[in-house]
């Protein structure tokens, strides 16, 4: 088989991982797969912030993983922002876990692309020429919505990723 | 706007007939084997001497691109292996590093329309010049110096 990748995500004060999550809803919670509808974000509040990592479960054959990419396609409503550690400069090494927060993030502090990165922007070892000689992880990806009193409810986003596997 | 410097082509058929002798592959890492899965494109790298080191072998191995030995690689070849008269020839220029990996592309990622590409890339670099192949997933080829070529916009959600 090819290498082998999930998206995991981490939640609580004690860094509570789940592997393989389902999907990556935004909400007033800090909450695995949860449904939006349970936990609508009030406009001109912010998400709780996300906390994922793209996790190699198997190599499959591969020598090494690198070359990671994440960006997000369609428009939010309103003012709304999508903010990210995710970066392909002055990238800031992995980040620390902290308990997910809903205030103003720390650590995603930048928009995420809207369309293909023109080179990696989320590290691995805290490096973004970083790579996997095995099972593991990337750094956390962590990301936030930031919206605004006049943002319209209901407007969503998808994400894309990429990665490259030498073999 | 990022302008891709490529060339559209499909790939050219020409004689070679032998279909792969094994059904299953394995590649050992630490002294533990791993599965691997046949893929829709895959390589054969013909020594100076004529002798040839095939990325899925008859005999069930799976060989990592780090296996070639480039300094007497004269011809590197990708092919389907269900049809191999489908491939593509890349001459190998003398002291030229051959390069291959592949590119995964992961679209509306978590919901039910993710869709998952895969992108086969190979080329060389010799002398500070690099030419890379990128094989999309409809087989189209795309051709440029840079393997930092932003893909996602060829391939469909």
């Amino acid at each position: 088989m090819a290498a082998t990748v999930e998206i995991d995500e981490a939640n609580g004060a004690g860094e509570t991982l789940t592997h393989g999550i389902t999907n990556s809803n935004w909400g007033s919670s800090d909450t695995v797969n949860l449904t939006a509808a349970d936990y609508p974000i009030t406009p001109g509040n912010n998400s709780y912030e996300k906390w994922q990592k793209i996790h190699v479960t198997a190599m499959g054959g591969a020598t090494k993983i690198n070359n990671l990419k994440v960006w997000r396609v369609t428009a939010l409503g309103g003012s709304a922002v999508h903010l990210t550690n995710a970066r392909t400069a002055s990238y800031g090494g992995a980040p620390t876990y902290a308990t997910p927060t809903a205030s103003d993030s720390a650590v995603a502090t930048q928009t995420m692309p809207t369309s293909e990165p023109a080179s990696a922007n989320l590290g691995i070892a805290g490096s973004l020429t970083g790579s996997l000689t095995g099972t593991g992880s990337s750094d956390y990806l962590v990301h936030q919505i930031q919206t605004d009193a006049g943002d319209t409810a209901g407007a969503s986003t998808t994400m894309h990723y990429q990665y490259d596997e030498i073999a | 706007m990022q302008v891709i410097p490529q060339v559209l082509l499909r790939p050219c058929i020409i004689n070679m007939t032998k279909l792969l002798e094994a059904t299953n592959w394995y590649f050992v890492r630490d002294g533990i084997p791993e599965n691997v899965q046949i893929e829709r494109w895959i390589w054969k790298v013909i020594y100076t001497d004529g002798t040839e080191l095939q990325q899925f072998d008859n005999e069930g191995i799976f060989h990592q691109i780090g296996e070639v030995q480039h300094h007497k690689a004269a011809l590197f070849i990708l092919f389907k292996p269900e049809n191999p008269e489908i491939k593509i020839e890349l001459i190998v220029p003398q002291g030229a590093t051959l390069t291959h990996f592949y590119r995964n592309i992961v679209l509306n990622a978590l919901t039910p329309w993710e869709k998952k590409h895969r992108i086969y890339v190979f080329g060389y670099e010799v002398n500070g010049h690099s030419h890379y192949n990128f094989i999309l997933p409809d087989d189209r080829l795309i051709q440029s110096t840079s393997k930092e070529l932003q893909l996602s916009m060829q391939v469909t959600n």
